[in-house]
């Protein structure tokens, strides 16, 4: 850790930083399954918002440039800017390739129409003024009990609208490839920096879990490039160009496909 | 006993962190639920509900008694670690780093429960048909959904079911203290007793033990595997980063308002 006048409470803050950046999507996945006022927006909109919490934290502790610069003292300096330019637009058409050739592979024929969704053979609860005056109004609903860790897109979710997928591109690099490379570089030891930046990535890729398995091996090469190309260029710009480049193929891709009637939620395209 | 050799002394923690965790509480938690059918609120809550919030107040009260005798053991005087009353900001952080470890538990679970279906839905494949596996149709993602839920329902057993329970049908407050009585005497007994005992044995075995112990400890009183995993899950995650807090910068109270944090998101 850098030495400071306080220790403790910057290695505090940088632990939580460092954890709720790993889990930003899953926070913002729990956040708006939660309370009925955050699903009133969209959820990557409540990732967006996240993310710049984040970002602004961490701009007010390691300082304005960290976030932009993550590895302090780069031998590229200004020029890795024009570098992370050219880099950015062949790495994203490339990631784009990659992405579809996983994807591909692993999808099977097109599925057939399916029945409606089977109604949850649950108890009903009593609500309004039948549930007056029983047990069940006296007990408070709990977490695990609504079963927040089952989040699963909807088709509402993934259509969205172009400049926040651009948001979403922007936010994640900031955070993966600049907060959370610049707080994996603060290690002295080079295996624990090659460690920690192997999990920022797993974490990454991961992270769209949501959205499928295949979707985390689709994804592990965008982290992979991504990472390199902010050590290469000491800047974030490469990392950033390729996510958007990617996303806006991701928005052309959605948009194109034809729209469906409200049915069983099916695991889509990712973000 | 602090004479002896840390390897012994890591053997004794785990010794009576076995015969505690799985045994003493075990037959405490039967006591409970027979004297559950001794009280006299049968008309408000059921023999379960009784039952559950019984089994928490005896944790609770058992735990505070294991951490005497810990003390007794080791010999570690409590009284000199710093619980950290007099810093709020580390209490602030605490309670962001515990939504952090929650959050960042839960995608570690989903990521694991996602890649166990996964592999069973390739394996049902191979076994059916033995031609290329399809595993993206609308139908499946419904089965998946199901499954998943499936799975969630099982990790409400156990001991996470007494918690449940008592958040359910007790004053907030109350469910509060009970809650944080227990998840507190463990910060007690794994980070403060278990790492000043082990001290001197350096950080890699410290830390390892005691986030071993930790970490075996939420298997106990779980029905399965499939059921314990997000305790699991979640104790690495905290055992690790508590752990390396905790050496560093010996604080207990932040960490108890990370791990009470940490139950409140999960549960509340």
């Amino acid at each position: 850790m850098t030495p400071t006048p306080i220790p403790d409470t910057r290695a505090y803050a940088l632990t939580a930083l460092g954890l709720l950046c790993l889990s930003c999507l899953t926070l913002a996945a729990h956040l708006h399954t939660r309370w009925a006022w955050v699903r009133r927006a969209p959820l990557l909109g409540v990732h967006v918002l996240l993310m710049g919490l984040l970002i602004v934290s961490a701009g007010m502790l390691l300082g304005p440039a960290a976030v932009v610069l993550p590895v302090p003292g780069h031998p590229a300096g200004w020029w890795g800017l024009p570098a992370g330019l050219a880099v950015g637009f062949a790495l994203g058409l490339a990631i784009i390739r990659t992405d579809r050739a996983i994807t591909t592979s692993w999808r099977g024929p097109s599925p057939r129409p399916t029945a409606p969704r089977p109604p949850r053979m649950t108890a009903p609860r009593p609500a309004g003024f039948a549930a007056s005056g029983t047990g069940v109004s006296e007990r408070r609903r709990t977490g695990l009990v609504r079963a927040r860790n089952d989040y699963a897109p909807t088709d509402g979710d993934l259509r969205v609208r172009l400049e926040l997928l651009v948001a979403v591109a922007i936010g994640e690099e900031l955070v993966f490839r600049g907060l959370l490379t610049r707080l994996a570089l603060l290690f002295s030891n080079g295996w624990l920096v090659a460690g920690a930046l192997a999990v920022v990535a797993g974490v990454f890729s991961c992270s769209h879990v949501f959205f499928g398995w295949v979707q985390v091996l689709a994804k592990t090469p965008l982290a992979v490039a991504a990472c390199a190309a902010t050590l290469l260029t000491g800047n974030v710009l490469a990392a950033v160009i390729a996510h958007v480049v990617f996303n806006v193929w991701v928005w052309r891709y959605r948009r194109g496909e034809p729209r469906r009637a409200p049915g069983p939620r099916a695991r889509r395209t990712p973000v | 006993m602090s004479t002896l050799p840390w390897p012994v002394r890591a053997v004794v923690l785990a010794v009576l962190v076995v015969l505690y965790y799985r045994y003493a509480k075990a037959a405490l938690f039967a006591a409970c639920r027979r004297a559950a059918h001794l009280l006299p609120f049968a008309r408000r809550w059921d023999a379960s509900e009784r039952g559950s919030v019984l089994e928490l107040m005896a944790a609770g009260a058992s735990h505070v008694l294991v951490v005497l005798l810990l003390v007794l053991v080791t010999g570690v005087d409590l009284t000199k670690l710093t619980l950290g009353w007099d810093r709020p900001d580390l209490i602030v952080l605490g309670a962001a780093i515990g939504v952090g470890e929650v959050a960042l538990g839960s995608l570690l679970c989903r990521v694991l429960i996602e890649g166990i279906q996964t592999i069973g839905m390739r394996r049902a494949a191979a076994e059916s048909s033995g031609s290329r596996v399809r595993p993206a149709s609308a139908a499946g993602a419904v089965a998946g959904e199901e499954r998943m839920r499936q799975w969630l329902g099982r990790s409400r057993g156990g001991w996470i079911r007494h918690h449940l329970k008592t958040m359910e049908v007790v004053s907030l407050p109350l469910a509060l203290t009970l809650t944080a009585v227990q998840v507190g005497s463990e910060e007690v007994v794994f980070r403060g007793l278990v790492l000043t005992w082990l001290r001197d044995a350096g950080p890699l075995p410290a830390i390892g033990v005691s986030c071993l112990l930790f970490t075996v400890m939420q298997i106990f009183l779980m029905s399965s595997w499939r059921a314990a995993m997000f305790p699991v899950v979640g104790a690495i995650v905290m055992g690790l980063t508590h752990s390396v807090l905790f050496w560093h910068y010996p604080a207990l109270l932040p960490l108890m308002v990370a791990h009470v944090t940490f139950f409140l998101f999960a549960v509340a």
